[in-house]
């Protein structure tokens, strides 16, 4: 039994991520680059007691390293030394995808090369001649259809075969040879005659590519160079080299390199692919006169925008009313009946149990449906190739905000839920772009936020509610653009925007399969890194929720006033008393909505003791709980395949009309009053403005730290506060002055 | 074929007679790149997907936003700033 590291390379949209999950199946796990925000993928696969690890290397179109996903693949191949590199190509597109695996080739011969999509190249009449492929590049040439699942076993197979004839890591200089023209192959005769001596840099790089690499003055080669003791002449000469070529042309060596690969690759081109049929104006070159349009491709991108954002709130809703029912009702019963026969019932493991962790799961769960919902949409975009269309037509205008246009689309999805945003912005390929991006996501105001601000406008603004509410959708929108600028002005400043630089893959159909694990991965992503720290912050509010303050009073037997969870809120309330809601149970509200903004709604209620969930039922049989769940589940089925032709129609989401005055609305309005002086209406819009601007959720904090590391989301957490703090200082003590 | 010449400015070369900015060049224009008058790095990133020395390729779509070119069978998309830098001759319409 043997084990092998096995490198999967290629341009972005070439099916990589296809071939990389046939191959593993379930077998993978995802994390990120040692010290980068890039996400790496990895899996393995047995083979004939052989075992496979598969590595996935960031979509790069070439090697480089412009971008951070350039120099990871660069770094791999080199420092690494995978046994083998498989370098999937578009077949379609193989003039364009052949330098990526030119370059690879000059780093390593241990390669196969992957000749996607052959679907379509059947379709579009083209033959392309395999064994004059394998013949010029010196590497096995695997043609498949992955989409299809066709070509999987053979390239299993050409794995294998390769990874055991190959000696083990052998020293891997390269077999192919771009003719770079006689004047510089000179040249890098001449500097790879003279690597050789020099044992330490000959050991770590192929030598004709560090000849190369030196001959074109590399920056982070030639400084590898400089530091290797008694190298500085190798320098000298590859300068002394360099100069007369240089001379011979206009533009750099590098830009002449280029031009003699991307020449030997059109000849290889010519001669290996041949058209049965005369070229048409293909279908996506059609759609994308209209999807590309400013004016029409905008009116595209905006209707499917607004299709996801359904898919995760209509849509969903269902499913999320089952989850909260089955947790609120069948689950707490199931678990207290558990209890009692354990005759833990009132103890205060079991409180723990049932308002702590399980409040805790539900509090996760409840967001599955949402993201699943949210993450199909967005699969199922990215799969038919239309999130690149959906960065090329906003560009334009996300540029003036110094974002780049795919910046938009997690923007977007903030206002569904914060959490799949953050995610969402994996798809940004610039470093700068994803943390911008990510540091903006909290100001779009969530799904979760609406009904708080339903809550206080209904107290505060009952004939002007919705207005009001539009106005906290607008100011999230403002801050996010102010913030932006502003950024952009300080902590992002002088690193070069890169400008957009990419491919419009040609449309395909969705593939199911793709779709689906895309969809589940994604879930599992949330799930267990935001999971895991709501659960442990329901905890910590349960526990501080139960330890008494006063004496006399015991564990878990105290009113909610007299906890720790008060004493902390009450705290607090120096610093919300120039917001004009400087009271302790405003401070609760907020501290809970740490957890989950939805969670707001309910602290209310519990600490102004309107609480009604205490109302005792009798406990049912475990046979109706179980009987209830199912047919509630089919029930939301039903409501969500009701819900799905509102896709296609515009009606905005109805607020809920409860607008009668409660009980609760006239405590909340009290306090307000008395801890505003008079100005309740302000305290409550300011109240309103914090809940907007403030940090989110943990879930948000948690996916921020997954994506851009611990220090990126504390900077979050610090920017939102002091943002929410003094947006609501400027309304409340502003609006005291102007009224 | 008419089109409006760009005006000069200090960070392009001069302008020379069917010297012409990609930014300028209307949809279904062939066209052959001339220079790139960009940085090392930008100058190199273009070259890399392609754009090297003489190349031919066609403007897809182009009105005010990001450039579509079809170049060597693929579709590229090039942000209006680097596409200020483009400097292309116009080939005859087929």
């Amino acid at each position: 039994m043997a084990e092998y590291t096995i490198a999967l390379a290629g341009n972005p949209n070439t099916g990589k991520s296809t071939i990389f999950n046939a191959l593993t199946g379930s077998n993978q796990h995802t994390g990120n680059w040692p010290g980068k925000t890039v996400a790496q993928k990895a899996g393995i696969w047995r083979w004939e007691n052989d075992v496979f690890n598969l590595v996935d290397l960031p979509g790069a179109y070439s090697l480089s390293a412009f971008s951070l996903e350039e120099a990871i693949t660069r770094d791999f191949i080199l420092d690494q030394h995978p046994d083998l590199v498989v370098v999937v190509t578009d077949a379609t597109n193989l003039e364009r995808n052949l330098y990526l695996v030119v370059q690879i080739l000059e780093m390593t011969s241990d390669m196969i090369v992957v000749l996607n999509m052959q679907d379509i190249v059947q379709a579009q009449g083209l033959d392309i001649d395999v064994p004059h492929l394998e013949q010029r590049l010196g590497v096995p040439v695997v043609p498949m259809a992955a989409r299809q699942g066709e070509g999987i076993p053979a390239l299993k197979a050409a794995i294998a075969q390769s990874v055991r004839s190959l000696p083990a890591h052998a020293q891997n200089h390269g077999f192919i040879q771009i003719d770079y023209g006689a004047d510089m192959e000179a040249a890098i005769a001449e500097l790879q005659a003279a690597i050789r001596g020099y044992e330490a840099l000959d050991q770590a790089y192929p030598r004709r590519w560090l000849a190369l690499k030196l001959l074109a003055g590399d920056e982070k080669y030639r400084a590898i160079v400089a530091d290797t003791p008694g190298a500085a002449p190798l320098l000298n000469q590859a300068e002394t080299l360099a100069e007369p070529l240089q001379a011979l042309w206009p533009e750099e060596l590098d830009t002449i390199m280029a031009d003699r690969r991307y020449t030997w690759i059109h000849s290889l081109v010519g001669e290996a692919i041949h058209q049965r049929q005369t070229h048409h104006v293909s279908l996506t070159d059609r759609i994308d006169r209209v999807v590309t349009h400013p004016v029409g491709g905008l009116v595209v991108f905006f209707g499917l925008m607004w299709m996801v954002f359904k898919l995760s709130t209509d849509v969903a809703a269902p499913y999320v009313g089952w989850i909260t029912d089955l947790f609120s009702g069948p689950l707490t019963q199931l678990v207290t009946l558990l209890l009692t026969w354990l005759r833990l019932d009132g103890t205060w493991f079991a409180s723990l149990i049932t308002d702590g962790i399980m409040a805790g799961i539900g509090g996760v769960l409840v967001f599955v449906p949402v993201l699943m919902f949210l993450y199909l949409g967005l699969a199922l975009l990215e799969d038919s190739g239309y999130m690149a269309r959906a960065a090329f037509v906003m560009d334009r205008h996300m540029r003036r905000l110094g974002l780049h246009g795919k910046s938009f689309v997690p923007l977007v999805l903030g206002f569904g839920c914060n959490v799949p945003a953050v995610y969402a912005t994996r798809t940004l390929e610039s470093e700068k772009d994803r943390l911008l991006t990510g540091m903006l996501i909290p100001f779009m105001s969530c799904g979760a936020r609406l009904p708080v601000y339903v809550l206080i406008a209904n107290i505060f603004f009952p004939r002007y509610r919705s207005v009001v509410i539009l106005a906290m959708y607008m100011l999230g929108i403002f801050f996010a653009v102010f913030t932006g600028i502003l950024l952009r002005k300080t902590i992002f400043k002088g690193k070069a925007d890169a400008g957009m630089l990419m491919e419009l893959p040609s449309y395909r159909l969705p593939a199911a399969g793709n779709v689906w694990r895309e969809m589940w991965a994604r879930t599992r992503g949330f799930l267990a890194a935001a999971g895991r720290i709501i659960i442990l912050v329901s905890m910590v509010i349960w526990f501080l929720m139960a330890i008494p303050t006063r004496p006399g009073e015991h564990f878990t037997q105290t009113p909610i006033e007299h906890s720790a969870f008060a004493a902390l809120a009450n705290g607090l309330t120096p610093i919300f008393q120039p917001l004009g809601f400087g009271n302790w149970q405003s401070s609760s509200a907020l501290l809970s909505g740490l957890v989950a903004k939805e969670v707001i709604i309910s602290t209310t209620a519990q600490v102004y003791h309107l609480d009604n969930t205490g109302q005792e039922t009798p406990l049912p049989s475990l046979l109706i709980v179980a009987r209830t769940s199912v047919v509630s589940f089919l029930q939301a089925t039903l409501d969500t395949v009701r819900a799905l032709p509102s896709l296609i129609g515009l009606s905005f989401g109805n607020a809920n009309n409860s607008s009668e005055v409660s009980g609760l609305a006239l405590a909340v309005r009290k306090n307000f009053e008395t801890s505003s002086q008079g100005y309740g209406a302000l305290a409550g819009l300011a109240f309103m403005v914090f809940i907007l601007l403030y940090t989110p959720c943990v879930a948000t904090i948690a996916a921020q730290r997954q994506e851009f590391g611990g220090r990126w989301a504390a900077a979050s957490v610090v920017l939102q506060l002091s943002v929410a703090w003094m947006a609501a200082w400027l309304v409340f003590q502003g609006g005291r002055w102007l009224v | 074929m008419n089109i409006s010449l760009p005006s000069r400015s200090s960070k392009n070369p001069p302008l020379l007679p069917g010297e012409h900015l990609l930014t300028e060049v209307p949809r279904k224009q062939e066209v052959h790149l001339l220079r790139i008058a960009a940085g090392i790095k930008a100058t190199q990133r273009l070259t890399e997907m392609g754009l090297t020395p003489g190349v031919r390729f066609q403007i897809l779509q182009n009105n005010g936003g990001p450039i579509l070119l079809r170049l060597r069978g693929s579709r590229l998309a090039i942000g209006r700033g680097l596409a200020a830098k483009i400097w292309v001759s116009l080939q005859a319409q087929d």
